[in-house]
């Protein structure tokens, strides 16, 4: 207590003399909010479990967020373009709200962002490219940029759902704070320890329930189209086992299952996991060395791949779902009839068959790519090479060999 | 004629270098995999007695002994697993405990503490940021 004490007298000294005007109108423009010391501590309808998983603070049966201005950023460019977020919601890496492709992560109620631009989308609601202020675990995500979030105007849409996932803004939520005539709510001092040494004093912030927080989904879909057909997957089954296996020997013998596998072996032999699996493979089926801790593109080679370009993603075991979407067109081979139980025999996997695991060490399973031919052992690429496939391992269960039978 | 026969000895040269750079990882590769496949066992072993210091998730003093042990485990799976399950497995227990793990890493030597602790801040970085 006395150590969260200590850091909240620095933090105070640190901000409050120089922006507590700024924060006093930031705080103005939020519900069940409080200024403390030169911060602005305000409520978010979170559950116990949910305010800890998203970095705020519980206390007293309630959740806290704390927000203060920051007096070294270009004030003009943030003027009345902040805004909060009532509810969860899912971010993207591109302006298409339908599937789960290009969710690059889930933004926690109260997050706290700037609107970069605006893009119209043909149902009417709008693709809002915004920039996080907070909290602090999700700024990292602006190094993906561009993150995308879903939104529609009550006021020109007054019958439709103005989130994502077709619940109403209400209250605080989703507020332009048009007031904040000095601009932004960058660096808010987000973590536990800051605030609960000010929740002692913020008794007198109204009671509001908090409320559960529900799963994401995506409703938004009366008037946009949406090509989620799986093309290659109704061809391959139509197909007769003798054509299905000739079509899996031309997957493994294609140029582009080689070149995907050595490029596996050339980055990532040698190298040990930094539980990046899902990322090395997405660099190696799309042939673009992206560096395993910025995501940067460092190098690209101009060869036949196994998937269009690198694609942003969450978990591993997504790639069970990700890669059978256009433009990747994968197919499960545990999805079709003739293959879902020989494919479960790690002896029958084809070169260059992409193996998704749920479970296993960690929440996200993993993902692997076998790069060669061995039938009786052989070796499997991530972010690291491996003569051990995950299946031989405790915990994790198979949920995909995904092979591209169109090459 | 002096520049084709330049061109021809540099086209000469890069091929050599390339030949030689993926005899190179090729060596490097085979020699990491003989490695991991000869110790196959050995790291199952290894992983299953982490687990039993992964499997608690309020540690005591009294589990010090048994997360020594675990920890140079994860020292020597380090030399023999590329997958890093080991540590993996230790990332909800380090979060959970960390002062028992910090005290914990004293009794190690100097350059296996500074090993351990870039492994356990790695797996509790990538709890958040990590794919897999």
């Amino acid at each position: 207590m006395l150590k969260n004490i200590s850091l909240l007298l620095f933090l105070a000294s640190f901000y409050g003399p120089r922006v507590s005007g700024d924060v006093k109108q930031l705080c103005n423009t939020l519900q069940n909010s409080k200024v403390i010391n030169g911060i602005c501590v305000y409520e978010v309808k979170y559950s116990q479990a949910d305010c800890n998983r998203n970095n705020f603070t519980f206390q007293s049966g309630k959740c806290y967020g704390t927000a203060t201005t920051h007096s070294s950023l270009n004030v003009s460019a943030f003027t009345s373009n902040t805004n909060i977020l009532s509810r969860p919601m899912n971010l993207r890496s591109s302006p298409q709200f339908h599937g789960q492709g290009n969710i690059v992560s889930q933004v926690p109620a109260g997050t706290a962002f700037n609107v970069l631009s605006r893009k119209k989308l043909p149902s009417g609601a709008e693709a809002l490219q915004i920039e996080i202020l907070s909290p602090a675990s999700k700024t990292k995500l602006n190094a993906e940029n561009p993150l995308y979030l879903w939104h529609t105007d009550n006021t020109t849409l007054p019958k439709r759902s103005d989130t994502e996932a077709s619940t109403t803004c209400s209250g605080d939520a989703c507020k332009s704070i048009t007031n904040d005539t000095f601009g932004n709510v960058r660096n808010l001092l987000q973590s536990a320890e800051e605030v609960n040494a000010f929740v002692d004093t913020t008794k007198e912030i109204t009671t509001v329930a908090p409320a559960p927080v529900e799963a994401e989904e995506e409703t938004e879909t009366s008037t946009t189209t949406s090509d989620t057909s799986e093309p290659n997957s109704k061809k391959f089954s139509q197909m007769t086992k003798a054509e299905k296996t000739e079509a899996l020997k031309r997957y493994s013998e294609s140029a582009n299952v080689q070149n995907v596998t050595d490029f596996s072996i050339k980055h990532y032999s040698g190298k040990k996991s930094v539980r990046k699996c899902y990322l090395g493979v997405k660099n190696a089926l799309s042939l673009e060395n992206r560096n395993l801790k910025s995501r940067r593109l460092l190098s690209k080679e101009n060869k036949p791949a196994l998937t269009s370009g690198w694609y942003s993603s969450r978990s591993a075991y997504m790639a069970a779902t990700d890669l059978v979407k256009p433009p990747h067109n994968f197919i499960n081979l545990l999805k079709d009839p003739d293959y879902k139980d020989t494919m479960k025999n790690k002896r029958n996997w084809p070169k260059g068959a992409v193996l998704v695991y749920r479970g296993g060490r960690t929440k996200h399973g993993h993902v692997e790519i076998k790069l060669d031919d061995n039938p009786t052992g052989g070796s499997f690429g991530s972010d690291f090479v491996t003569k051990t496939p995950s299946i031989d391992k405790r915990g994790y269960t198979l949920i995909g060999v995904m092979v591209r039978p169109d090459l | 004629m002096l520049i084709r026969r330049g061109f021809l000895f540099f086209t000469l040269l890069l091929s050599m270098v390339s030949i030689s750079l993926q005899a190179s990882n090729s060596a490097q590769l085979n020699k990491m995999l003989e490695i991991e496949q000869a110790n196959k066992e050995k790291i199952a072993t290894l992983i299953e007695e982490i687990d039993v210091i992964a499997q608690k998730k309020v540690l005591t003093t009294k589990d010090k002994p048994q997360l020594i042990k675990a920890l140079k485990n994860v020292l020597e799976l380090e030399n023999i697993d590329p997958s890093r399950d080991g540590v993996a497995g230790l990332t909800d227990s380090y979060i959970n405990n960390k002062k028992l793990y910090d005290s914990t890493l004293t009794e190690f030597k100097p350059t296996e503490q500074k090993v351990l602790k870039e492994l356990l801040q790695m797996v509790e970085d990538k709890e958040k940021e990590g794919d897999g």
